[in-house]
């Protein structure tokens, strides 16, 4: 096997060998060191075998001293296979160009897909494969120069709702898996000794105990944190439960400049890859260094090179992603600010605005700031249910406790 | 002489004799091939017969289809239906 490699890399040779003494020949090339293979008698006077082809130089003197004479017959091997598409370059080329094609096609994403443990709706998955756009991730791009794990923080980023978000490449496809948050309802979670406290500041309007002690009062004002009804009735220690709503009032703040600049990513990137050397020094294997885009972000990514198992080379990959960005200006009217203003503020105001709040007063206030903004606050009243059950630590139940055997004792 | 006091050396020492007396290593697989070492040059070179020097004189070999798949300064494989193998002296017997 090894000869026949041997043969194959420096390229072979067959000749005929035509003379009354081809034996002298063969002998001679013995003498000269030459190997001859697959060597055959046609007739009496040819002979034909298999040479080395840095060989056939020193045949001459050896043919001459013989009185042979010797032709090729046959030409194999790597060189002339080298040799015959150094003729044929564009044969060549084409080869080159057609593996470089059928990778690049193989490396194209064709479909973006998502899927999860849990049934999704299909205006949540439209949502998440927007969201993967906007990152980069889109359809007929390169898989190599999309950043997945970019995609993966910004659909996170933007929908809290998930709890795991996972992007993925198979073939052509590029897989999001998804999982959504589930709240462990209130039936499935267990039941020990605690108290309800106040989740916000706030004004009882009335509170209505099913289980415990209360310790407020409707009029009483509260603040985060404050224990409402304890954990224990006469009956000894119980996980307290009661209805305690509230007035909450709830403030936020919005503001518009006349002439207003917004920063919004294109999804267009590029990337560059550096080879690393102890973090120092670089050098640049693929991309431009110089941005290529006017206004963009920038992060990076390690890929250390690891031989086997944790054999690491000194050297790393570092690829750099730039993702374009656009500004965009807007010019208001005072009244188109004043507007923006508002929208905002009493968007900031609503965003801690719990879901069974019930909205009984709101005032929009303007804060004088000069000509070019507008400023605004926005506050709600709501009344809503401000308690929270809050498990009682071992020292809390060893009050309760004693407080109950005073009590008991008491009436006794 | 010379050559016994090697013979002797090589039995006493346990060394092989085509390397201490320069013999002739003959090979043969069933009667398709052989492969002979320390041969001394090819003398006759034919289909049904190919002839080849060795130390203490020629060996013939007889068959037919004969043909040579590898000839180097030390080692010479044949290939073919080998009918016989003989030894044949520099007198020529």
């Amino acid at each position: 096997m090894n000869r026949i490699l041997t043969r194959f890399v420096s390229g072979s040779l067959r000749i005929e060998i035509r003379g009354e003494y081809a034996e002298k020949f063969l002998n001679l090339s013995l003498t000269q060191g030459i190997s001859l293979s697959n060597i055959v008698r046609y007739d009496e006077r040819r002979i034909s075998a298999d040479i080395i082809l840095a060989d056939i130089y020193r045949l001459r003197p050896i043919a001459r001293a013989s009185h042979c004479r010797f032709i090729i017959k046959r030409r194999q091997g790597l060189p002339f296979i080298l040799a015959r598409y150094r003729r044929r370059k564009l044969l060549l080329i084409g080869a080159v160009v057609f593996c470089i094609a059928l990778y690049l096609a193989s490396s194209l994403v064709l479909s973006l897909t998502v899927t999860s443990p849990y049934s999704l709706s299909q205006t949540e998955k439209a949502r998440i494969v927007a969201l993967a756009r906007e990152a980069g991730v889109v359809e007929g791009k390169l898989q190599f120069t999309m950043d997945l794990e970019a995609a993966q923080e910004h659909i996170s980023e933007e929908l809290p709702q998930l709890s795991f978000v996972e992007v993925t490449i198979i073939g052509n496809n590029v897989l999001i898996n998804v999982v959504k948050r589930v709240d462990v309802s209130e039936d499935d979670q267990i039941v020990a000794c605690g108290d309800i406290v106040a989740t916000k500041d706030g004004v009882i309007e009335q509170i209505l105990v099913r289980k415990g002690t209360e310790c407020v009062k409707a009029g009483d004002t509260v603040t985060a944190g404050t224990v409402l009804v304890r954990g224990y009735n006469q009956g000894g220690l119980v996980a307290a439960s009661a209805i305690v709503s509230a007035r909450v009032w709830y403030s936020g703040y919005g503001e518009c400049a006349l002439d207003k600049t917004e920063v919004k990513n294109t999804g267009k990137q590029y990337m560059t890859v550096e080879l690393s050397w102890q973090t120092q020094i670089k050098a640049l294997v693929w991309g431009d260094n110089t941005p290529q885009y006017q206004y963009y972000y920038q992060h990076q990514k390690s890929v250390p090179l690891v031989i086997w198992r944790n054999i690491r080379l000194p050297v790393e990959l570092v690829i750099t992603y730039y993702h374009e960005q656009q500004q965009d200006i807007f010019s208001y009217t005072p009244e188109q600010a004043w507007q923006q203003a508002a929208e905002a503020a009493e968007k900031n105001a609503k965003i801690a605005l719990a879901d069974d709040a019930r909205i009984v007063a709101s005032n929009l206030k303007e804060i004088e700031a000069g000509d070019r903004i507008k400023r605004a606050r926005f506050t709600i009243e709501t009344i809503e249910d401000i308690g929270d059950f809050s498990e009682a630590d071992q020292q809390t139940q060893q009050q309760y406790l004693s407080l109950l055997n005073k009590e008991n004792n008491s009436i006794d | 002489m010379k050559n016994n006091v090697r013979k002797s050396i090589a039995g006493a020492l346990q060394l092989p004799s085509e390397v201490v007396l320069d013999q002739v290593r003959i090979i043969l697989t069933g009667q398709n091939s052989m492969l002979a070492e320390n041969h001394k040059g090819i003398i006759e070179y034919g289909r049904s017969k190919i002839v080849f020097r060795i130390n203490s004189g020629f060996v013939e070999v007889l068959g037919e289809g004969l043909t040579i798949s590898s000839l180097q300064s030390e080692e010479l494989s044949i290939s073919g239906e080998i009918i016989a193998v003989c030894f044949v002296g520099e007198d020529g017997r």
